[in-house]
């Protein structure tokens, strides 16, 4: 007879990486399903080393970055269609997705943030910890009311340019500025842990993938010990091409998927996770629709690709020339960014816009990619002043969360299908005067940053409009929203959907709202809930 | 269902002994900073010989041989942009040997010769006339010109001398500790390191 899995976990990234752990570790017999191939670190993708040296080889494979990136070599292309202002959406096939490319910022969501929840910070606050402990986040205690520190190792020291912009911080707050500068927290062990053996080495290459595993991926940490307990198979290369319902219409049955080799497959499962990020969750739910559920699967609210939100910014550059003399030699660290610019607006709102922003402060010299790449002129004098205004500045990213709106919305192209004949998803993004709004802020103060630090600005928007605004396509949230309420949300408290009582979901789309801070610490520690909960169902017998 | 705990040890030997030998090796990899130094007589695959030799002497007005650093030549930035365009697509190898042949001819009408024949002084006063047309958005050359020295900075900065003799970086190594910025190597920043 054929096996019938507990549960059936589609997506591999930072959410389905945690709950096939979780599930695996509670004795639940669990089926990974990933769409791409197992990469190696080191090998597969590895920015060590001379890039002239390996660049001949890299440009014959057919890739198009010049160095090593992950990203850039693997993420998908061409599989959406952009409405609206001009979009992106980021998906990494391959075991781990999107845990391989991030740059492991771990910044908790405060209490202030969860007051837009249904669930409240002490909820989460036991599996943020858990997940702190298993992932390896570095930082500070920085004692914010809307950051709550967590379980940290020792941080990772600020190069001379954030330490410029932390003075003008310093002094903006002196001036009684709602307005905090702290080091960056990230998910690199920094010194000996009990989970995550290879310890950072601090080379930078964190976003463009960690060759030797030190930053925490899906694929690195849960995955390799959801395999030890002998409860997880993981279906590499297996892409899921169709949900199939029970005949009960309240229950999925399994899924189909297409092999490598072009076959089609059946999973069968007493319960379901989709973790296939924001957005392709929503595709997923979307295209299952059937005669009897025409608008797709869970989603009798018509709430299902909605709700949905991502981060944006602008960027700031400041020069300070009192870092001429500071020693260049090596300002790889943890990846770019080390700082950050945060508690504004959590107090006392901003009168002009609702929510708030964060900027991320990096600086140095990045071989690789050089931070300051316009400069005019040429001979002596142009690489006299590139190099000295890259050797002095800092730079300023900011993020913000677009504010929700029924105009933002993820639906299914009637025109375009993907290679298996499923819908391509439209991503429908229209930026509102909250957002620009809040990105002019956001120039002025990084402009008062720089300034009260002994800086001036090298550059910054000519003008914002939707245009100028950077998207960040891998920040994604929504589109299934948690809530009480089965007539406007897609899931309940537990991720577990109103409609479908053996369907769950285990990534970012269940966010009911997004503050400013990177999604992927939450997104962990709502799966690792959400799976508890599953495990806690099938102890009593409800699914 | 059953519960399945790892204790301290099992994780140790999971992850410990099992994954993390394999990695040690990547890290050895990983930090053995591999070299590399373009063929002195690389002779070029998809720019013409012409047209190489152009882009080399741009290359050299644009990131010269001075007291900083040897120059864009002696790098092997030229090495580098042929390569890349030997792979790019038929779009930006079309606008590269158009650029090229723009670039001859400003130098044509303004020193009524290719670049390649005219003096030092006047290629100079070339390059000058281009660089002032970089940010010119209805300039052809000066938009060409800007891409240009964009990858050729760009090459100069990835190859091995122009990181450890112009940049002086001597990064992409395995490190203990990151140090950040060092206390006494700048004044002016009036609080202690985070």
């Amino acid at each position: 007879m054929k096996e019938v899995y507990d549960v059936c976990v589609v997506g591999s990234g930072p959410g389905g990486g945690i709950a096939a752990y979780a599930l695996a570790t509670a004795g639940a017999k669990v089926a990974l399903v990933e769409a791409g191939p197992k990469l190696r670190p080191g090998v597969d993708f590895n920015a060590h080393g001379s890039p002239f040296a390996k660049l001949e080889t890299r440009l014959k494979a057919g890739r198009t970055a010049l160095v090593s990136s992950v990203w850039q070599d693997y993420a998908e292309r061409n599989h959406f269609t952009s409405v609206g202002d001009s979009s992106g959406h980021g998906l990494l096939k391959a075991v781990g997705g999107r845990s391989l490319c991030w740059a492991g910022h771990c910044l908790r969501f405060g209490r202030g943030d969860f007051r837009q929840w249904p669930i409240a910070y002490d909820e989460v606050a036991t599996y943020y910890s858990r997940a702190e402990k298993f992932m390896a986040v570095y930082g500070h205690r920085d004692g914010l009311w809307n950051m709550p520190d967590g379980e940290f190792l020792k941080p990772v020291a600020l190069r001379c340019g954030e330490r410029a912009l932390e003075s003008g911080v310093g002094r903006l707050k002196s001036q009684s500025r709602q307005i905090e500068f702290i080091g960056l927290r990230k998910a690199m062990p920094t010194e000996p842990h009990p989970i995550r053996k290879t310890q950072c080495h601090y080379c930078g290459h964190c976003m463009r993938g960690c060759e030797v595993d030190a930053k925490y991926t899906s694929a690195n940490t849960p995955i390799p010990l959801a395999q030890a307990t002998g409860n997880l198979t993981l279906f590499t290369e297996s892409t899921m091409v169709h949900i199939v319902m029970d005949r009960d219409p309240r229950r999925v049955a399994g899924i189909l998927y297409r092999t490598a080799d072009g076959k089609i497959e059946r999973i069968d499962c007493k319960a379901l996770v989709l973790a296939c990020s924001a957005l392709e969750t929503s595709r997923q739910l979307l295209a299952n629709n059937t005669k009897e559920l025409p608008s797709g699967l869970a989603n009798s609210s018509g709430q299902v690709g909605r709700n949905i939100s991502s981060h944006f910014g602008v960027t700031v550059v400041g020069v300070f020339p009192q870092l001429k003399q500071r020693d260049p030699s090596n300002d790889d660290g943890t990846d770019y960014y080390h700082g950050l610019v945060t508690g504004l607006y959590w107090d006392k709102p901003n009168p002009s816009f609702e929510g708030s922003y964060q900027i991320q402060c990096g600086s140095g010299i990045h071989p690789i990619e050089m931070a300051v790449r316009n400069v005019p002129g040429f001979g002596s004098e142009f690489k006299r002043r590139y190099f000295e205004i890259n050797n002095i500045h800092a730079g300023l990213g900011m993020q913000g969360a677009i504010a929700m709106s029924a105009a933002n919305l993820v639906d299914l192209d009637p025109e375009r299908r993907d290679a298996y004949g499923v819908p391509l998803p439209r991503l429908n993004l229209h930026y509102g005067e909250n957002d620009l709004a809040m990105a002019r802020d956001m120039v002025q103060l990084s402009e008062e940053i720089i300034e009260a630090g002994g800086g001036t600005v090298h550059s910054k928007p000519k003008e914002i409009t939707s245009a100028t605004l950077r998207l960040d396509q891998n920040h994604w949230v929504g589109g299934a929203r948690m809530g009480r309420d089965p007539k406007t949300s897609v899931v309940n408290l537990d991720s577990q959907t109103h409609d479908i009582a053996n369907l769950f979901i285990g990534d970012a789309s269940v966010f009911p709202a997004y503050p400013e801070k990177n999604p992927t610490l939450t997104n962990i520690a709502l799966s690792w809930r959400m799976s508890d909960r599953l495990a806690a169902k099938f102890r009593r017998g409800e699914l | 269902m059953t519960e399945f705990q790892f204790d301290r040890r099992e994780l140790i030997k999971l992850l410990g002994f099992g994954v993390a030998a394999e990695l040690l090796s990547a890290h050895e990899v990983a930090s053995a900073a591999g070299q590399f130094a373009p063929p002195s007589d690389y002779l070029p695959r998809f720019l013409t010989k012409s047209e190489y030799q152009l882009t080399s002497e741009l290359c050299e007005i644009v990131i010269p041989t001075d007291d900083q650093s040897p120059g864009a030549k002696q790098a092997g930035v030229p090495w580098f942009i042929d390569t890349v365009l030997l792979y790019a697509n038929n779009e930006r190898k079309g606008a590269w040997r158009t650029g090229l042949s723009d670039i001859d001819a400003v130098a044509v009408r303004l020193k009524g010769d290719s670049f390649l024949r005219c003096s030092e002084a006047d290629r100079l006063q070339v390059v000058q006339k281009l660089a002032q047309d970089e940010e010119d958005t209805t300039s052809r050359e000066g938009q060409f010109f800007g891409e240009l020295k964009a990858l050729a900075i760009e090459g100069f900065c990835l190859s091995d001398l122009g990181m450890t003799q112009y940049l002086h970086y001597r990064g992409n190594v395995a490190l203990a500790e990151f140090p950040g910025c060092a206390p006494t190597s700048i004044t002016g920043l009036d609080r202690e390191p985070v």
